[in-house]
């Protein structure tokens, strides 16, 4: 089924919050799987992957913490929303050069729109390289260089975070990020089913607060 | 030429003042109320209507098409008129079947189209669009209204004005679904096209033909019903039937969760009052245009009708209003310096909050080169928002917190009161509800839909930081604050983006933001049927798509005097 770029972000953002994000990182989640969509790129089907990977893991084994100047995390892998935000709240600092080095970390696809919105608005490239591929964002769009296939790969060893003065490489192969495929959307759905609170005696009493006949 | 305001004169309202439930629900439709906006357009567009097809068989069942074209694109409202029994007719979001169900087509459709569309359209949520659709929506006929007046014009006579009134619409809309609803167009799809820049003009679009479709269709079912003896209504008694609307809880949370576009709504409006406050004097066809505007208010007010006992107190309070209105009026001849200032200074302390706003809307009428531009502003692009500035300091946090939610860092939100209800998402209905926290077991469910008491909790979490610190430290610990500091920093660079209320009290009113959304539309004649129910007009006194070209309609909702010749 073909999606609107407004379903996938209410969906995903709902998702992420049904995983045990908090509301603020889940806005966020949503609105990376909607860039990575509108992209040409299966956003949605990475989150649904990384929800079901960290599903009831805590937050403090998520949350990177920077030594030596490589964000690393007490669980061993880093989840990619919430690296995804801290790198954007310390944006300044990288578009002025602060090299960032991700251990590993999981579905870093993931990363990239986080990325795009510290490069686009300042006119930046910034490039993720991992495992020898680099996917750059430039203010023109996406260029990349190496295997597509590991961007779509569920970890990544090590993710760095460079501006780049010169991007290299191919626009990415374009197909229709709006299709979900129905194992993805009913993992999100499920995760978002969380959010939704069962019906009660009450709730079904007071409804949206109509009376029940439409009839006069 | 009018003189130019000195807007140095008088600053728009602050919001501590605007942005209060009670006030938000007395606003009323103005000059810069979309179908206001939509219907301006069309008319200095020259926008041409037709009418491809109405295949409407005896028992009022079919299609038709209704087709505005302009400049260089045409829409199309394709309507299913349907035959529904009255045990299936319910203004709920939830119902399954309706009266007729409509969807606004980019262009012109195709057989294909159609067929396509006639599979869909009619099951609403069950069903599936594409981005060739710019809307989705239905309606149900007011049972007390629909046949009367098909008996009537059958039978070869008008109804009468007061049956009319008394209800005001044939049919009612219960949901009218846009921007990417069941895969139809996202809005960032056709936000570059000028007659989309203002908002929900797709949407009003929608409504403008439905109730062309609604007027027709009964005129039709005369025929059948009446044959050779059967007319048609008057074209003045046609036009006081607008379209009705029902709307519940569903709508209530969009004000919170588009705060960047509340903001450049409510700026607008007060910039337009500001500019009007600030004119040194008043040109005499101004002043004749606002007492004749004044006149025509008077029996807009006369014809909303409600049972609700807080509206009913808030119209008598209205009236009075207008008959202090009338008294300044006779004493005050605005012929002198910063008339229009005086007068709403005077109205601030004389008037109730509905009179005042409704004032705030009488002013703007004769003054459209002053106001009619800002419907420019008033789209909103909520991404100019989404990035946190995690470089700011913990110390400026604090001065914001204090500057936007300053009423809630004094609330007690230990008292019960204060957190009574609860916003969440039902599991059966998959649409927002309020629960009572302290009844039913639904706080774990609880929507971010209360600003002032997690700015609060924010305030409190944060006392201990050194007031160096930056933000994005303090988030990386503390991620459930991260959706109010994203607020906080939105609120601070748009003044009007936060309602400075609590939006969990126990007596908070959901028709307060209900109607603030509506009024926006330009919806007229609030009827709430509970707190948190209302039904509304929509173009009411408007003209209908053919009469665009021929008929001066400024100020429309306005019904016209008697004896004016329009």
């Amino acid at each position: 089924m073909i999606w609107s770029l407004n379903e996938i972000d209410a969906l995903c953002r709902k998702a992420a919050k049904g995983s045990g994000l908090s509301w603020g990182l889940a806005e966020e989640a949503g609105k990376a799987a909607r860039w990575l969509a509108e992209q040409g790129m299966p956003g949605p089907t990475l989150l649904a992957q990384l929800l079901k990977r960290n599903d009831g893991t805590p937050y403090a084994d998520l949350v990177p913490s920077e030594v030596d100047g490589v964000w690393t995390s007490a669980g061993g892998t880093l989840c990619p929303l919430i690296a995804g935000a801290a790198l954007c709240d310390r944006a300044e600092k990288i578009a002025n050069g602060a090299d960032v080095t991700l251990a590993r970390t999981a579905f870093p696809l993931l990363l990239a729109p986080y990325a795009d919105a510290i490069a686009r608005p300042r006119g930046l490239c910034i490039a993720l390289t991992l495992q020898g591929t680099t996917l750059t964002l430039t203010p023109g769009g996406l260029v990349f260089a190496g295997d597509a296939v590991a961007l779509l790969s569920p970890v990544a060893k090590t993710v760095s975070i460079t501006i780049e003065s010169q991007p290299k490489g191919a626009a990415l192969p374009i197909r229709n990020g709006r299709e979900i495929p129905p194992e993805a959307s009913s993992v999100l759905h499920a995760f978002a089913h969380r959010t939704y609170a069962p019906a009660t005696e009450a709730s079904r009493a007071a409804g949206a607060g109509a009376g029940t006949s439409d009839n006069d | 030429m009018d003189p130019q305001p000195d807007t140095s004169r008088v600053a728009p309202r602050d919001p501590a003042t605007v942005m209060r439930l009670a006030r938000m629900g007395s606003f009323h439709q103005s000059r810069l109320s979309f179908m206001r906006v939509l219907l301006r357009r069309l008319k200095a567009e020259n926008w041409r209507f037709d009418r491809p097809a109405f295949q409407i068989d005896d028992s009022g069942v079919g299609h038709a098409i209704y087709r505005l074209t302009g400049p260089t694109r045409a829409y199309s409202l394709v309507a299913f008129a349907h035959d529904l029994p009255p045990e299936q007719r319910s203004d709920r979001v939830i119902a399954t079947a309706w009266d007729a169900t409509f969807a606004l087509f980019d262009g012109t459709p195709t057989k294909a189209d159609i067929d396509r569309l006639s599979r869909n359209i009619p099951k609403q949520e069950a069903g599936r669009v594409r981005a060739t659709e710019l809307s989705v929506s239905r309606a149900n006929r007011s049972v007390r209204l629909f046949d009367h007046v098909i008996q009537c014009l059958a039978q070869g006579k008008q109804p009468k004005d007061a049956d009319v009134d008394a209800v005001g619409y044939l049919m009612r809309t219960t949901a009218v679904y846009g921007s990417g609803k069941l895969g139809a167009a996202d809005r960032e799809s056709i936000a570059d096209r000028p007659e989309f820049a203002a908002p929900f003009q797709a949407e009003m679009l929608s409504v403008f033909l439905i109730r062309g479709f609604v007027l027709d269709l009964v005129e039709h079912l005369a025929r059948v019903k009446g044959g050779d003896r059967a007319v048609a209504l008057d074209p003045a008694l046609r036009r006081r039937f607008g379209i009705g609307n029902s709307t519940g809880l569903g709508m209530a949370p969009f004000l919170l969760n588009h705060p960047i576009l509340l903001n450049n709504w409510i700026a607008a409006r007060e910039i337009g009052l500001a500019r009007i406050r600030s004119l040194p004097t008043a040109q005499p066809q101004n002043i004749a245009a606002f007492h004749d505007i004044r006149a025509r208010a008077r029996q807009h007010i006369a014809r909303w009708h409600s049972e609700h006992p807080v509206q009913q107190q808030k119209l008598a309070a209205l009236n009075a209003d207008l008959d202090q209105l009338d008294a300044y009026l006779t004493l005050h001849d605005l012929s002198d310096q910063n008339p229009w200032n005086r007068l709403w200074v005077w109205a601030e302390t004389a008037l109730s909050l509905e009179g005042q706003e409704l004032l705030v809307s009488l002013l703007f009428e004769p003054h459209g080169t002053l106001v009619d531009d800002l419907a420019a502003t008033m789209s909103a692009d909520e991404t100019e928002g989404f990035r946190i500035d995690g470089g700011m300091s913990i110390a400026r946090l604090r001065e914001i917190l204090h500057d936007i939610y300053g009423w809630a860092l004094e609330t007690d939100w230990a008292a019960p009161e204060a957190q009574a209800l609860v916003w969440y998402t039902s599991e059966e209905k998959l649409e927002p509800r309020l629960g009572n926290r302290h009844e039913e077991p639904v706080a774990l469910y609880e929507q971010p839909l209360c600003p002032g008491r997690d700015a609060a909790a924010l305030y409190n979490d944060i006392s201990d930081e050194p007031g160096d610190a930056p933000v994005a430290a303090v988030l990386l610990r503390l991620p459930q604050h991260r959706h109010t500091v994203r607020r906080a920093q939105i609120a601070a660079r748009y003044p009007y983006a936060e309602i400075r209320d609590n939006t969990i009290a126990a007596d908070m009113l959901p028709i307060d933001l209900l109607r603030t959304k509506l009024s926006f539309f330009g919806a007229c004649h609030f009827d709430p049927r509970s707190d948190r129910w209302v039904r509304i007009n929509m173009f009411r006194n408007a003209p209908f798509p053919d009469e665009l070209e021929t008929l001066d309609f400024a100020g429309w909702t306005y019904p016209p005097l008697a004896g004016s010749v329009k």
